[in-house]
């Protein structure tokens, strides 16, 4: 029975131990100050002469809540004057915060020859202040590989999203789409295609709207398309069934819950002004008051007179019958 | 007036016929006899019709009286001997007077009068009833109401107000039926329903059908509610109503009224506990959006928030979509391998993560769609997708599934995937204190070691660099240092230390896990020259984290 206990014991020790060691283990790499970048590869492999791309960088850290310095510094021999930073090389990660945002521009300089070129960014910590005598500076890593061609353009649109807009009734209908353009060269896309459909899936309108809009390469854009009707659809819920066409072939299909509201009723507004008269009207109006004022002025008179009278008659018949 | 001093003519004319004959056959008497007695015995007289009998209202075949109305007989009788009078609505021709009580109709009575003055006008009522026929014949009389009083011949009036009087009955509603419906389909009210009245032309029934209580002939009493109204027809009436668009499925109730072509409604109008079903349609989702479109970057060693959004149609509602949930994957595991808790995975599949009406996207229950937020908090070791990352051919995805009250499902996944892009994450757990060594002595096989851990998603290489530790004037030169990826003695180990960063294939795995940490050692040592003077030495060196060769995560 004894042995048995100190069996259980040994068990029951052994098991908080490990616990013990595991949370010691997760706690230290935890509370070791991280560093992070991301991405990890810049690349961009359809550059000509003169392109202009830009991007955002991630700095994060972990293990620690105090405020971080981080520095960035470009490697490169040749690429290094090529990225600006236009919010400067030096962050302040702030108590409570763990990652910033840091964008940069590439800018390929006009002159400059095909071929692949590559660097990287280092963004580092500074320094902390240690008692050992070896400080380590800790840093992380993105690499830059570039190709420019000034031979060869390439065309490459994508639509990154589409986000229907719930328009008023007898409003054209709208959407906002945002394109991206990857290649080097601008382009747009040619026609955006709706079709309205009732919840029940039944076709209500077939509308096409062509886009005569380009992006300017390497950059990106919300464009807000309008799509009229003739006959605007009742307020309601629909779907959307959006196909985005691109030199006569679909670059983008998806549908969507589009929801018609009603008009939205604003006081003295537009689309519902309270209602005003004219002044030769309230002329009229106040003629008329004034008229209607004189009438019910006489009649009250008359009404006097008409009593006095009859009272007047009474008493004299009355007279007369008493003698 | 007239007529009253043209009856005392006639009476006196009989009055002096009367006493006329008396005198001659007294004369004759007195010729034959010479004594004679005399006597005479006057008798009564029934009441006579002066104002024919009707009925009001006048009732025929194309206005009949419905059942529960009353009916009002009059007429005007005289009595020659000045005596009050009866009127009695008989129901067949024939009458026994009974003194002053009433008299009896024989085969019964639709109503009798009270006694009124000879010459006045008499009136009874009869309220119509369920068992009436519907043509029912009547004989006035007039009575009077004295001892041994007599009866007058019958009268069944003339005209529309003349017998007989007609009775509508109202229309049997045995049953009514509805079928079930998709939202915006149509479903049909079928009553069970006939008009036993034929008179004239056969009543016909119509249905009329609302979602409130209250109704009359010309439709529902609030016009909005008004569901359908069948045509008239002889039995069975029905009518069709289509759902609208949007609509909560289940059951609904509708308050089923029928009525004759007289505007009579059935005894059981509104038709009790009536309801039509509502089909449940399963919700379809779409414009499920990963991160707003936009490439998802983590934080190293911890979590990230990642925003899905989607939009939720139900015809049945926004408000009766139940539970919404997404499912972030990697595009290589696909949907079907992310969606059980077994297949969980924070490297490339978060399973079943709840999702949220967005502010008041759901505007009630005409309102079909709903916008959803869902947060995925992702681990910085998710799988990248980008460029010169293990799965660059790959996206992430996410799926939003719905399910509805009625438990059925709609699942959608983004039309367009985005990259998760690689984070080279590196934490250092530990700083490089060789300790006290003497002028001409190294490390020897004594390393201080540096833990070299990978916060992010990829697998780490290391560059190290370094430079000269200076005490004063005294330096000792970076190069005195070396590292290893294993323990090492300083005279015959290790690698100097540079300036310049030099790549270290120290190949950190990529992280899979937040539990069991993804790291290794680094060893250092030093040598100090013989030259340099005693006292604290410092210097930096730099450990910057790289992203590994892929092959080596």
């Amino acid at each position: 029975m004894v042995t048995r206990l100190r069996k259980l014991t040994v068990i029951m020790a052994s098991f908080l131990v490990t616990l013990f060691l595991v949370s010691f283990l997760e706690t230290k790499v935890l509370a070791a100050t991280g560093l992070g970048i991301s991405p990890s590869l810049i690349t961009n492999t359809v550059l000509v002469p003169g392109s202009k791309v830009s991007g955002v960088l991630t700095i994060s850290r972990s293990g620690t809540n105090e405020r971080s310095v981080v520095h960035l510094e470009v490697h490169s021999q040749t690429v290094s004057s090529w990225i600006q930073f236009p919010e400067g090389v030096d962050y302040n990660i702030e108590s409570g915060d763990f990652r910033i945002s840091v964008p940069y521009v590439i800018t390929v300089p006009q002159e400059v020859s095909n071929g692949a070129y590559s660097g990287s960014i280092i963004a580092s910590l500074a320094p902390t202040s240690s008692d050992s005598a070896v400080k380590l500076v800790q840093g992380v890593r993105s690499d830059i590989k570039l190709e420019v061609n000034a031979t060869r353009l390439v065309e490459d649109i994508k639509i990154q999203y589409v986000k229907p807009v719930d328009t008023e009734f007898g409003q054209p209908y709208k959407f906002i789409v945002k394109v991206n353009n990857e290649g080097n060269i601008s382009t747009g896309i040619d026609s955006i295609s709706v079709r309205f459909l009732s919840l029940q899936d039944k076709t209500l309108r077939d509308l096409r709207v062509p886009i005569d809009r380009e992006v300017g390469a390497f950059t990106s854009e919300d464009l807000e398309i309008s799509v009229p009707d003739t006959d605007y659809l009742p307020p309601g819920n629909y779907f959307a069934r959006v196909v985005i066409n691109k030199d006569g072939k679909s670059i983008f299909s998806d549908t969507f819950a589009y929801t018609i509201t009603t008009v939205k009723s604003k006081p003295g507004g537009q689309n519902n002004p309270t209602p005003t008269l004219e002044e030769g009207t309230i002329q009229q109006l106040r003629a008329a008051s004034f008229l209607a004022g004189i009438m019910v002025a006489l009649g009250s008179i008359v009404l006097i007179i008409i009593i006095l009278l009859y009272v007047l008659y009474r008493n004299s018949k009355k007279n007369s019958t008493d003698r | 007036m007239m007529r009253v001093q043209k009856g005392i003519k006639i009476q006196f004319f009989l009055g002096f016929i009367v006493l006329t004959g008396s005198i001659i056959f007294a004369t004759r008497q007195l010729v034959l006899a010479d004594s004679v007695t005399t006597q005479v015995s006057v008798s009564n007289s029934a009441p006579v019709f002066i104002v024919d009998p009707t009925e009001l209202p006048a009732s025929n075949g194309s206005s009949p009286v419905n059942v529960g109305s009353g009916i009002t007989f009059t007429a005007t009788a005289t009595d020659s001997n000045n005596d009050s009078y009866r009127l009695a609505i008989c129901k067949a021709n024939g009458i026994t007077p009974n003194g002053t009580s009433l008299p009896t109709c024989s085969g019964g009575a639709w109503c009798i009068s009270n006694a009124t003055a000879t010459g006045g006008q008499s009136s009874c009522s009869y309220t119509t009833q369920v068992g009436d026929a519907e043509i029912n014949a009547w004989y006035a009389f007039v009575c009077d109401s004295i001892v041994g009083s007599s009866c007058s011949i019958s009268s069944q009036g003339g005209g529309v107000g003349g017998s007989p009087f007609e009775v509508n009955h109202p229309p049997s509603f045995t049953q009514i039926l509805s079928t079930s419906g998709d939202p915006g389909a149509s479903i049909q009210f079928s009553a069970t329903a006939i008009d036993s009245d034929i008179s004239l032309t056969p009543d016909t029934v119509t249905l009329i059908v609302c979602n409130s209580v209250g109704a009359t002939v010309a439709g529902c009493t609030l016009p909005a509610n008004q569901l359908c109204v069948s045509s008239g027809i002889a039995q069975n009436p029905t009518c069709s109503y289509t759902l609208p668009a949007v609509i909560p499925q289940g059951n609904h109730s509708f308050y089923a009224y029928l009525f004759d072509s007289h505007g009579l409604a059935s005894t059981n109008s509104p038709f009790p506990s009536s309801n039509y079903v509502v089909n449940n349609i399963a919700p379809v989702v779409s414009n499920v959006v990963i991160n707003g479109g936009t490439d998802i970057s983590l934080t190293a060693g911890s979590t990230t928030t990642v925003g899905i959004t989607g939009s939720v149609s139900d015809s049945n509602s926004c408000q009766q979509i139940g539970a919404v949930s997404t499912n972030v994957y990697r595009s290589g595991i696909t949907g079907t391998l992310c969606d059980e808790l077994s297949e969980q995975d924070a490297n490339r599949c978060y399973f079943a993560v709840s999702c949220s009406v967005s502010g008041d996207t759901c505007a009630g229950n005409s309102d079909a769609s709903a916008d959803y937020a869902c947060s995925v908090t992702m681990q910085y070791h998710a799988d990248a997708t980008d460029a010169g990352s293990q799965y660059s051919a790959e996206n992430w995805f996410a799926t939003i599934r719905a399910i509805d009250t009625g438990s059925s499902s709609g699942i959608s996944e983004t039309g367009i995937g985005v990259e998760l892009l690689s984070l080279t994450g590196m934490s250092i757990g530990a700083s490089i204190n060789y300790g006290n060594i003497a002028q001409g002595s190294d490390t020897g096989a004594t390393n201080s070691q540096v833990t070299v851990s990978a916060i992010g998603n990829v697998g780490l290489d290391v560059e190290v660099s370094g430079t000269d530790m200076s005490n004063g004037t005294d330096n000792i030169p970076v190069a005195n240092q070396k590292y290893a990826l294993a323990p090492f003695t300083y005279l015959t180990g290790g690698t100097s230390l540079t300036t310049s960063p030099v790549e270290v294939e120290i190949n950190v795995l990529k992280p899979t896990t937040t539990i069991t940490p993804s790291q290794k050692l680094l060893y250092w040592g030093i040598g100090i020259p013989i030259s340099v003077g005693s006292g604290n030495y410092t210097g930096n060196n730099s450990i910057t984290g790289i992203k590994g060769e892929v092959e080596e995560w």
